[in-house]
């Protein structure tokens, strides 16, 4: 019995741990969140990493979560993320950001539409805009490309679709990356649309 | 005073001659009813016959006839009754001569008496055997009627029966032709089955490899897993093992049957779990849903009623390799804009189809499922199932000393991301990494990588200059040329 009750003991302090660490890592989400990297992994993502520096209740990363981004961000990467703020997110369309299982898949390819792999600085968009004669072309993780242009003297991110989102404020450092706040939520997809569907030909 | 006799004689033969053609009182039935036909013979023969004869036509025609015949006796009768009167017109001649005359003539008058008397009696038992002969007919005719109305309703029964048979005969013809296409199916399915383990389809499995590091290597390493550990429990082309208690998978067209229905009714085939705790996360339970997965599928079962909300293939869009991909997804093409379309072309039997976020490779002819490439954020993602047979460590080599498989997680990789999984219920947990498509040396930068983008920690070392940029792309640093913009070198690795 005594062994029990130190056991007991062990493992509660031991949790009470665990709990401490996950907190740290995952953005003070809570235990419910598994470690996700391996600590080599860990070791590379620095420890102000891009999922601990956003606020775990904001639009954003709830919507990572529910694509398990959330993990990603904590990992090595880097990563360059233009974050739309809560209002962007509000100004969805309905339904198309909504962070249940069903719509995992259409999530997914909006969040992944705003991550570039590297580390992309502000002044880095704007010297290849100059080179590029007004147009620049960043290839996202997602498979696609956004357009960057200056407009009145601010960046301005365009999806394939044309919607459009403007830098409100650039150069966020973390240890894996840099994050961008833009005030549109660009979608890859057509308003309304899933993930591509079935009969979808190449270039459609 | 003998003449006085005589027409005594005379007026007594006179009134009983017709007395006695008149029909006796008390006779009754047939017989009776036969007299009074002698009587009035004509038409009323005829009347009296029919009712005699009930309701059959064939004996009444037969009366009609006997009722002629009683005509031709009330004839006779009648003639004979004329007779008698000639007679007795003869005796009132006869009047006047002698006394021996006298009593000859009585003698002949009651001679011609008796005669009258035996006349009718002698007719009436004419009549009587006329009637029992008529009776007799009529007898022997009912019964022949009887066999006939028998003979009638037997060959009525012969055909019903004859009818059911012809029926019974088609019902089991229809069942025999059901059995025989059932049977067919089978075969057609276990030929589907026989044809996926035959060893050719196999070494057709070998074959494919993909040339880019972006592509998976379904080869040897597939082959080798799936068909020495797994050989016994094919189902019908799903991977077996995917789930603890699983038994197969099932495909989405049966399971879109199972919207609305009862919980209960899936539960009768197929073991259904609950997440465990540190799975639950993903699909959390609500206030209005609970979640159950099993036989490849995810169950979103209303709180309330315990039906079936929502259905979620949890196995790259529930066709397998061994099945056959459904007719309307042949016509499809793999999508432009999660930029895959120029890595899976079709090449020659080799056909890549695209449905729900997975690219199918098919036989082009039959449609057969050969290979499944599901696309990241589309066919695999966090929430998603592993198939056991994909479930082998496939991480591109930069990765691999990042990214290794332990007890509590797995790694996996597919195009656009390296996945944890879950090692118990190869569900996926996380994405560890994404990734873009790879540049490689010799290669041109690809569209999209115009921007600087090294890390920061690398950035005094590798920046711009008019003779080299430097990229970086999925934990390497890369040399490019600006003016060719070929990329000529890798120049560091964040990964080791």
């Amino acid at each position: 019995m005594k062994t029990h009750a130190l056991g007991f003991g062990v493992a509660a302090a031991a949790l009470i741990a665990l709990g401490a660490c996950s907190e740290k890592s995952a953005g003070g989400n809570g235990t419910e969140q598994p470690k996700a990297q391996t600590p080599k992994a860990a070791k590379a993502a620095g420890t102000k990493t891009i999922a601990a520096g956003l606020p775990a209740d904001s639009r954003f990363m709830a919507s990572a979560k529910a694509a398990g981004l959330d993990q990603t961000l904590a990992g090595p990467g880097p990563y360059t993320v233009f974050v739309p703020d809560d209002a962007a997110f509000a100004k969805a369309p309905a339904g198309t950001l909504d962070a249940n299982p069903r719509n995992r898949a259409q999530l997914t390819g909006t969040l992944t539409n705003l991550i570039l792999q590297g580390t992309v600085m502000a002044k880095d968009i704007d010297t290849l805009i100059d080179r590029s004669k007004g147009k620049a072309l960043l290839a996202t993780t997602a498979g696609g490309t956004l357009t960057a242009t200056k407009e009145g003297g601010k960046t301005v991110l365009t999806d394939s679709e044309g919607h459009k989102a403007t830098i409100t404020q650039a150069d966020e450092q973390f240890t894996n990356g840099v994050v961008h706040r833009i005030d549109a939520v660009l979608m890859p997809q057509p308003k309304g649309g899933t993930a591509p569907a079935v009969g979808q030909k190449a270039g459609g | 005073m003998t003449r006085l006799f005589l027409a005594a004689g005379v007026a007594a033969l006179a009134i009983a001659a017709p007395t006695a053609a008149k029909p006796g009182g008390g006779q009754g039935g047939p017989h009776g009813g036969q007299q009074q036909a002698q009587n009035q013979g004509g038409p009323r023969g005829g009347a009296q016959a029919q009712r005699g004869g009930g309701g059959q036509h064939v004996q009444g025609q037969r009366m009609e006839h006997g009722g002629g015949g009683q005509r031709m006796q009330a004839q006779r009768v009648e003639h004979g009754g004329g007779g008698q009167r000639m007679q007795a017109q003869r005796m009132e001649r006869g009047g006047g001569f002698s006394a021996p005359q006298m009593q000859r003539q009585e003698r002949q008058a009651a001679r011609q008496l008796r005669v009258e008397h035996q006349q009718p009696r002698q007719q009436q038992l004419r009549a009587d055997r006329g009637q029992q002969a008529q009776s007799r007919r009529i007898e022997r005719q009912q019964p022949r009627a009887d066999r006939m109305q028998q003979v009638q309703n037997q060959r009525i029964e012969r055909d019903q029966l004859r009818s059911n048979r012809v029926e019974q005969a088609q019902n089991r013809g229809f069942e025999r032709q059901q059995i025989r296409t059932d049977r067919m199916d089978r075969q057609q399915r276990a030929l589907a089955r026989e044809q996926f383990r035959n060893p050719r389809f196999e070494q057709a499995q070998n074959a494919i490899t993909r040339d880019r590091a972006d592509r998976l290597r379904v080869n040897n390493d597939y082959a080798a897993r799936y068909y020495s550990a797994n050989r016994r429990g094919l189902i019908d082309g799903c991977p077996p093992g995917l789930w603890a208690k699983n038994n197969g998978c099932m495909p989405p067209g049966q399971a879109q049957k199972l919207l609305g229905a009862p919980l209960a009714s899936v539960a009768g085939y197929t073991a259904l779990n609950a997440f465990p705790t540190r799975l639950a996360y993903l699909y959390p339970d609500t206030q209005d849903y609970y979640y159950r997965y099993g036989d490849g599928y995810l169950y979103q079962v209303d709180r309330g009623t315990n039906l079936i909300a929502n259905l979620l293939p949890l196995m790259a869009g529930g066709y397998l390799p061994g099945q056959y991909l459904p007719q309307p997804y042949m016509a499809s093409y793999v999508p432009n804009n999660y930029g895959f379309n120029s890595f899976y072309p079709d090449y020659g039997n080799d056909c890549n189809r695209y449905a729900n976020g997975v690219v199918y490779e098919v036989d082009c002819y039959t449609g057969m499922i050969q290979d499944v490439i599901p696309l990241y954020a589309g066919g695999y993602g966090v929430g998603q199932v592993l198939p056991a047979s994909y479930a082998y460590y496939n991480v591109p080599y930069q990765y691999r000393t990042m990214y290794y498989d332990t007890p509590d997680y797995n790694y996996w990789y597919a195009p656009g991301a390296i996945y944890q999984y879950d090692p118990g219920t190869s569900m996926i947990t996380s994405v560890a990494a994404l990734l873009s498509p790879g540049f490689a040396v010799g290669q041109a930068l690809p569209v999209g990588y115009d921007a600087y983008n090294v890390p920061y920690s690398y950035r005094q070392t590798y920046y711009d200059t008019p003779n080299a940029w430097y990229r970086y792309n999925n934990g390497n640093i890369y040399q490019v040329d600006p003016a060719t913009r070929l990329v000529t070198a890798i120049v560091a690795s964040l990964l080791t």
